[in-house]
């Protein structure tokens, strides 16, 4: 029998999404606007 | 418009021979899509190993292979022109109208991507390798109109698959046929994961997958440049393909063989898809375990799959044994007593151990620089969990899985490199992908939708960034020596050689490897200094005897300090300040020695 969904784990997936590309523009993306705006 | 009407001939040509060699091995394929990019697969490498051949024998003329593609032509028309008819229009633009909102924006995501590569592929070429040996050695192939060993060189004795192809391109002067030939190495990638995903999973997971592999940074960028790693991880993921197949619906063992094929395509094209063979290979006696099969029945199946990839990539292996001594020189110096010691992969990797290895997925993603600064794409890391929704259960998640698992920890022993890994991307982003839908059936959480999109419209605006130059060349608003003033640091010490020194100058280059742009004899003061059974300074001074026109091209940032004492007391006789990339600059200076 299929176990019954965990309305938590949807949740959990986007909080892990958001995290990800809140690092990943902390270390990529601002630096270059900075880079960008700088030049 | 030359370029596009050769490549247009070129993917006719693969498409009609390929198809004629994939009847030998399969009889139905799952659409017109899979069919195509297999025949392709098998038709570029007989175009491929045709030029090596008519090169090796010293034929490398435009007549001698305009002859070739002639023939190849009338044998591949009629199974082109069948193609076209059995395309059913109706049928595909009814399919095409009835895909939903989430299925047209994956489609639109990888038309543009195709769309703004293809440009960027037409421009000129700017890429590191591709300048210093993928386009510079087919360029001596063709002048010496000979495909052999070139003195003083670290690659011209690798496998050179991809690169006759480009000597094709280079053949006709077409530096954009060569470009569009890695583009459409590319897009076959694309089409492979697709075909993949409909055989396996669904439409809808399909269209996906191939839209988050089509989007990775490093993919699209990679197909703007004639390099070699889009044809290894076509070939390698077509062989882990067929692999699979064969592995499901264990139907036939021609399709063991055709995976040997393509691993031996994928050995052909890189010395590193030898990973491809040791992981499909594990993945085999693994299987063959779990399903408690007859031994003798899989050293049977083993040996022919080996003999196949073996058969396929030995010429390569035994011209550099034959020439050097070593199969795979200047590597493995100790063992084969010639070459070099390598530090190929030691530099790479954020971390070089076990702790290393687990945290890959992050690494990559925020330490890429450690990793050859090639993106795999933000999706791999924010949507790993998606894994959790596979089921490990089915033989071809089951299958991808290992191959992840076993390609990853090789490759991160060898040469951690992004660019080496393209095919594990390409089954990691299917496993996602499926991974992904099979969530969405379970919970519908439209945020986690909205994020993806964001993701995949992000990669879609970084394409568009990236070739942004080669957009303003496509549309008349740069010419091409702007272009390539700006985007190629060695342009102006080419163009200044090309028009002032004499046609039979030999230039040392020391500290610059992208040499393609100079129509003159040029020596790498690295590999001379590497290759170790040479005397430098003894070398320069025969050079200096032997011929008047001898110059030094010195780049500022590299530091040989045997050179110093040569070049101080001289004036060079052209000095220029480059852009070398990641903010830093050298001067470039041209010495008379």
């Amino acid at each position: 029998m299929r176990n019954k969904a965990n309305p938590v784990i949807p949740w959990l997936m986007t909080l892990w999404a958001v995290f990800v590309i809140i690092m990943y523009c902390k270390i990529f993306v601002v630096p270059k606007i900075f880079e960008f705006i700088n030049r | 418009m030359k370029d596009l009407f050769l490549f247009v001939l070129i993917v006719l040509i693969s498409y009609g021979i390929g198809r004629i060699i994939l009847g030998i091995f399969i009889k139905k394929t799952e659409g017109l899509l899979e069919e195509f990019t297999i025949s392709c697969g098998l038709g570029l490498a007989i175009l491929a190993y045709s030029i090596y051949a008519i090169g090796s024998a010293g034929f490398l003329y435009v007549s001698h292979i305009s002859i070739v593609i002639a023939c190849f032509f009338v044998i591949a028309i009629f199974p082109a022109v069948f193609f076209v008819k059995s395309i059913k229009w109706k049928k595909s633009t009814k399919e095409i109208l009835s895909l939903d909102a989430f299925e047209r924006f994956l489609v639109a995501v990888i038309v543009i991507i195709s769309a703004v590569c293809f440009i960027g592929a037409k421009a000129p070429e700017t890429g590191n390798d591709a300048l210093a040996y993928h386009l510079y050695h087919p360029k001596i192939f063709i002048q010496d109109h000979k495909i052999g060993h070139i003195p003083l060189t670290r690659e011209s004795m690798w496998p050179y698959l991809t690169e006759m192809l480009f000597t094709l391109g280079l053949l006709f002067k077409s530096v954009g046929l060569a470009k569009l030939v890695n583009f459409f190495f590319g897009i076959l990638s694309m089409l492979a994961v697709y075909s993949f995903g409909r055989r396996f999973f669904s439409k809808r997971e399909a269209l996906l997958c191939a839209a988050l592999f089509y989007s990775a940074p490093g993919i699209f960028m990679q197909s703007v440049y004639s390099y070699a790693d889009l044809s290894l991880c076509f070939y390698s993921f077509l062989a882990l393909y067929l692999f699979i197949w064969w592995s499901i619906k264990r139907e036939d063992i021609k399709l063991i063989a055709l995976s040997g094929v393509f691993t031996g395509l994928a050995l052909s094209v890189k010395i590193l898809g030898g990973i491809t063979l040791i992981s499909i290979c594990m993945i085999f006696m693994a299987l063959s375990l779990i399903m408690k099969e007859k031994r003798i029945l899989t050293v049977k199946r083993l040996s022919i799959f080996l003999a196949v990839a073996a058969l396929v990539s030995c010429i390569w292996y035994i011209r550099s044994y034959i020439v050097t001594g070593n199969p795979v020189y200047p590597f493995l110096s100790d063992f084969f007593r010639n070459g070099w010691p390598s530090d190929l992969g030691k530099n790479m990797g954020y971390r070089k151990d076990f702790i290393g290895f687990i945290r890959l997925p992050w690494d990559l993603v925020m330490h890429l620089d450690s990793f050859g600064a090639e993106q795999i794409g933000i999706v791999s890391l924010a949507f790993l969990p998606a894994l959790f929704f596979l089921s490990f259960k089915r033989k071809e998640i089951c299958s991808l899985a290992l191959f992840v698992i076993l390609y990853a920890a090789i490759w991160f022993y060898v040469d951690p490199n992004i660019r080496f890994a393209f095919a594990n991307i390409a089954a990691l982003y299917l496993l996602i992908g499926a991974g992904f839908i099979g969530f969405m059936r379970r919970y519908n959480f439209p945020l986690l939708r909205i994020i993806l999109l964001l993701c995949l419209m992000f990669n879609t605006a970084l394409a568009v960034y990236y070739n942004r130059d080669a957009l303003k060349l496509d549309l008349g608003v740069m010419d091409k020596e702007s272009y390539l003033f700006k985007n190629e640091r060695t342009y102006p010490v080419a163009k200044f050689i090309n028009n002032n020194l004499p046609h039979a100058s030999i230039i040392l280059s020391i500290g610059e490897p992208r040499v393609f742009y100079f129509d003159r004899s040029v020596i790498q003061y690295d590999i001379l200094r590497q290759s170790g059974n040479i005397e430098v300074n003894s070398y320069i001074d025969k050079l200096r005897k032997e011929n008047p026109s001898l110059y030094i091209l010195y780049r500022s940032d590299v530091d040989y300090s045997e050179i110093l004492p040569i070049i101080e007391t001289k004036k060079p006789i052209y000095e220029i300040k480059r852009d070398i990339g990641e903010g830093q600059y050298a001067y470039y200076r041209l010495f008379i020695l």
